[in-house]
């Protein structure tokens, strides 16, 4: 049996094609879905500086390629961090009593600052943020996808 | 280059970075265009009315979780294909896929024409894949075009397709060049992205997508795969 398979009847069959073929799967929907919390609220941490985006070519650089630096501004602090497979690794300047939590879509994990501004956190596969609990301005950096 | 922008709640927010190319959320004309899908509550494939981003987008933004997951409900498949043509693996094109709604998520408060979703989260995905496949690489591209290649993770098993026809079409659609796949898979979408949208998608001239669209479908309608199935 043959029919007519005009435009509309052939990208409704796709659209039906794909859905079944390649569906968005249903834990990246739960991940999407659960991206709004406490984003909202917080003041965004400006990116200054990202090793990936603004170094020189692989050829050029030394032979740390496996971490990646970042730097953003929040108020008048600066927040460095390094990037690893495993761990984040940072620094705040000017230091002082400053909570900051570590953020994953799995969970959060909080973390302090030592003397100097310094902070280390282990960290699971996907993207990372950082939590600033500046008084009176909660900041977040944007996800640091990975 | 600071950039004042008005937010929906009307505090004002200062942005230093503009978005990246054409994915400009907040344009000069304010006023939506009479005639975009947005004006429609009627989804062109679906019977049920579909919650509008306009009324979604200030809800979210107040915390409203639910319209939230509105939002991710409506714009998956964009960001979904969007990223289709990608040498990507599965999960890092779920990763990409999740980072997309991230920043979604941390620009929802500078939203100001919420019509234009579809089209800025297909091109912040696009953006989100490039970072990942720069990161997994470790080299600067020369020219992000060469680092889409032809791949098509989906269009191996159709075991999943218990129609003839479907099957028929699955096959047919994965003989396409990828050029083609890609265009077609945009078109599918829905809410639908604009010609100018998919244009800037593909890097190509928009006055080209509806006749290069028409040459695909013409090109699937014909393969041998779909000859059974159609009138000669």
């Amino acid at each position: 049996m043959t029919r007519r398979l005009d435009d509309t009847d052939l990208l409704d069959l796709l659209r039906r094609v794909l859905d079944r073929t390649d569906p968005v799967p249903a834990a990246a929907v739960d991940a999407a879905g659960a991206a709004d919390w406490a984003a909202v609220d917080a003041e965004l941490a400006e990116l200054a500086f990202d090793s990936l985006l603004d170094e020189r070519p692989v050829a050029l650089r030394d032979d740390d390629g496996d971490v990646r630096s970042l730097t953003f501004t929040a108020g008048d602090r600066t927040v460095e961090i390094d990037v690893t497979a495993d761990e984040l690794v940072g620094r705040i300047d000017p230091a002082g009593d400053l909570p900051i939590e570590v953020v994953q879509p799995s969970g959060r994990r909080q973390a302090r600052l030592d003397d100097l501004g310094r902070f280390r956190a282990p960290v699971g596969p996907g993207p990372v943020r950082l939590h600033l609990f500046l008084p009176g301005r909660p900041t977040t950096t944007p996800w640091i996808t990975r | 280059m600071a950039a004042t922008t008005q937010t929906m709640r009307g505090v004002t927010r200062t942005r230093r970075r503009p978005f990246p190319r054409g994915t400009t959320l907040g344009g000069r004309t304010r006023t939506p265009r009479a005639g975009t899908y947005a004006d429609t509550v009627r989804s062109p494939t679906g019977e049920r009315e579909q919650p509008r981003f306009e009324d979604l987008v200030p809800r979210a933004i107040d915390g409203d979780h639910a319209a939230w997951e509105s939002i991710v409900a409506r714009l998956q498949r964009v960001v979904w294909h969007a990223i289709a043509g990608f040498d990507l693996s599965a999960a890092d094109r779920q990763d990409a896929f999740a980072a997309t709604f991230f920043r979604l998520s941390e620009r929802l408060a500078t939203v100001q024409q919420p019509q234009k979703l579809p089209g800025w989260v297909a091109t912040t995905a696009r953006n989100e894949v490039l970072t990942l496949l720069r990161a997994r690489r470790r080299l600067t591209p020369t020219d992000p075009a060469d680092m889409a290649l032809p791949a098509s993770p989906a269009t191996s098993d159709d075991s999943l397709l218990d129609d003839e026809l479907h099957r028929a079409v699955h096959r047919g659609f994965a003989a396409l060049p990828p050029r083609c796949q890609e265009l077609l898979r945009l078109a599918t979408l829905d809410p639908p992205l604009s010609y100018a949208e998919i244009g800037e998608l593909l890097d190509m001239p928009h006055g080209s997508i509806g006749p290069t669209r028409q040459r695909c479908l013409d090109q699937l309608r014909s393969s041998p795969d779909l000859r059974p199935f159609t009138e000669d």
